[in-house]
């Protein structure tokens, strides 16, 4: 039936791809390669910059949309057949991105172009239909639109810079272009992406009120005036920038905590919890960056930029992927038993006391690397990676048995679906 | 004042093309200010009755020769893509369930449950906080009809659900 809006059955797989490349960051991270050890400019740091935002966030992200765009849009996905082959360029650039920084290949570098700018060209005819059909109808659609416009903005200068270090054009990026890819990627793609999602998230599993038109109005009215504030970087400095960006995270989070003030449901999960978490921390991340910048310290930067991927975006994504995981798979699994016959509770799907000891030390070993990272300290930070590798690891094994029904007392009339994909 | 959306299907049927897609996609992607103006090149007659059934109201002008200029207006509330058109011949609902403040997907189950005590052709109503999604394509899967859409004042979602013969 065309205009119903199906399951997207690639997002295992989408999560599985971006918690690999994750977990290959964090072990580079505590075998001590990085920063702080290693210079910020050194390939390696820069091979696991990317991996982390690429590999990890950038996968996750567009995992998710696939998944949540059409719901949020009530507009069914194009193309759909198109996210394997998507998730096959997208994590083979991301892998072949981080090897041409860690050992200046130019022949990489060529190669994670392409792949990467097919995949983002897939991805975005996949979902740019959805969001544009979504526009006048629904005010998140707002929202989606610019984070995906972030999207195509950071993919295009990142394949020029990645042609420019292939030796294929003659592109030397200067501090602020490299801030503005920066800012789009982590800023206008991730950051308000998340955003839209998390709203959605609050209002769909917690209970809240949508939020209020005027307030995405305004978010997005902000998010476009630092876009072009990052635009004319080399002009006006990065203080218009600045300003506008930390006017949206405080409206955001204004916004989020009178949407939890309203929320109906009583006892939210740990996943809820998890959540609420990562984008309180968004608050103490960008007073770092702006205080970052005002002292012209290349330390804070870092520690804010942890703080920003791996508190904020990385927080919020591995507090849901154990219930997302949970949702379809309970869907998948009890959707056609529903009504007919006794079947059990979506939360029995998850051990959330294993959950929340992941995501305590995920969010011990942020604020530990942040710190490490502020005071250029190598031996806490790799002590901080060995936290985080921590973490996510019970988190990728209490999905693994999510999938596998793990938690569930075994039943004939229930196998356990495929890993990677959801078979309707 | 309302934005107008113009279609103008003239060059499709030129070239041999179906515009019937084209046109419900435009109307799916109306916004409540907006307004859909088709031009066509003869009255199109069982498109009005579509739109009509769909709760779109509409005016319609000769524009010389055979064109005609059709505007198509969403009401508030306007039914989800995929709504039974037979709706207004179903009995009244047996069943009322209140499913708002419930996580889901709890007032998934608690509406396939009613399906599964009602007799064939009976219907369900039921008030939720959000369109269900994923259960749409669960009740086209077990054969039941339904009609939705969501409440002018934005409050939540109304679904009536007939259940199906051999469900």
């Amino acid at each position: 039936m065309p205009g119903e809006i199906r399951m997207a059955r690639w997002t295992p797989a989408w999560f599985a791809a971006g918690l690999g490349m994750l977990f290959l960051a964090l072990i580079l991270m505590a075998m001590g390669h990085g920063v702080p050890r290693a210079a910020w400019e050194a390939g390696e740091s820069r091979a696991i910059l990317h991996l982390l935002a690429v590999g990890w966030i950038g996968t996750l992200m567009i995992g998710a949309s696939l998944q949540f765009v059409p719901v949020l849009t009530a507009v069914p996905v194009t193309l759909a057949w198109l996210s394997p082959v998507a998730l096959g360029f997208w994590s083979g650039g991301a892998l072949s991105l981080a090897l041409g920084f860690w050992h200046a290949w130019p022949g990489a570098f060529t190669l994670a172009a392409v792949l990467l700018a097919m995949a983002a060209a897939m991805a975005l005819a996949m979902l740019a239909p959805c969001v544009a059909r979504a526009l006048a109808r629904v005010p998140m659609a707002l929202l989606l639109a610019l984070s995906l416009a972030g999207m195509a903005a950071t993919v295009a200068l990142g394949v020029a810079f990645a042609l420019g270090r292939a030796g294929l054009v003659p592109l030397a990026p200067g501090p602020s272009l490299r801030l503005l890819h920066g800012f789009l990627g982590l800023g206008l793609w991730f950051t308000l992406g998340a955003m839209a999602v998390s709203f959605q998230f609050l209002a769909m599993f917690g209970l809240a009120p949508q939020p209020p038109r005027r307030s995405l109005g305004a978010l997005t009215a902000l998010a476009a005036a630092a876009t072009l504030a990052a635009l004319a970087l080399p002009a006006a400095g990065p203080r218009p920038m600045l300003v506008a960006s930390l006017a949206a995270v405080a409206l955001y989070l204004g916004t989020g905590a009178r949407m939890n003030r309203q929320r109906k449901l009583k006892k939210p999960d740990i996943s809820l919890r998890g959540g609420l978490w990562a984008a309180a921390t968004l608050g103490p991340a960008a007073m770092v960056l702006v205080a970052a910048a005002l002292a012209g310290s290349q330390a804070l930067t870092l520690a804010g930029g942890a703080l920003l991927l791996l508190g904020w975006l990385s927080g919020l994504t591995l507090a849901f992927i154990p219930k997302i995981i949970g949702f379809l798979t309970w869907i998948e699994v009890f959707g056609p038993r529903m009504g007919r016959a006794p079947v059990p509770p979506t939360a029995a799907l998850t051990d959330a006391r294993r959950i929340a000891s992941g995501l305590a030390l995920w969010a011990l070993g942020a604020a530990v690397l942040a710190a490490a990272l502020a005071f250029g300290l190598a031996r806490p930070a790799q002590g901080a990676a060995l936290l985080l590798l921590a973490g996510a690891g019970i988190i990728a094994h209490e999905t693994w048995a999510v999938r596998r029904l793990a938690h569930l007392p075994p039943d004939p009339l229930s196998a356990p679906p495929r890993i990677l994909q959801i078979t309707l | 004042m309302s934005m107008i959306v113009t279609l103008d299907v003239r060059p499709m049927l030129a070239k041999g093309q179906e515009p019937f897609a084209a046109i419900m996609q435009a109307a799916d992607a109306l916004g409540p200010d907006q307004t859909l103006r088709l031009i066509a090149p003869f009255r199109p007659v069982p498109l009005i009755g579509v739109l009509r059934q769909r709760g779109f109201s509409f005016a319609e002008h000769p524009l010389g020769g055979d064109v005609w200029q059709v505007d198509f207006s969403p009401p508030p509330g306007a039914l989800s893509a995929g709504s039974s058109l037979e709706a207004a011949d179903w009995p009244a609902p047996l069943q009322l369930l209140d499913l708002t403040g419930l996580e889901p997907p709890e007032p998934m189950t608690r509406i396939l449950a009613a399906l599964e005590t009602a007799r064939p052709g009976e219907v369900v109503f039921a008030l939720l906080d959000r369109e269900p999604l994923f259960l749409l394509p669960q009740l086209r899967a077990r054969g039941h009809a339904w009609v939705g859409n969501h409440a002018a004042d934005a409050s939540g979602y109304r679904l009536l659900v007939r259940r199906g013969a051999d469900a």
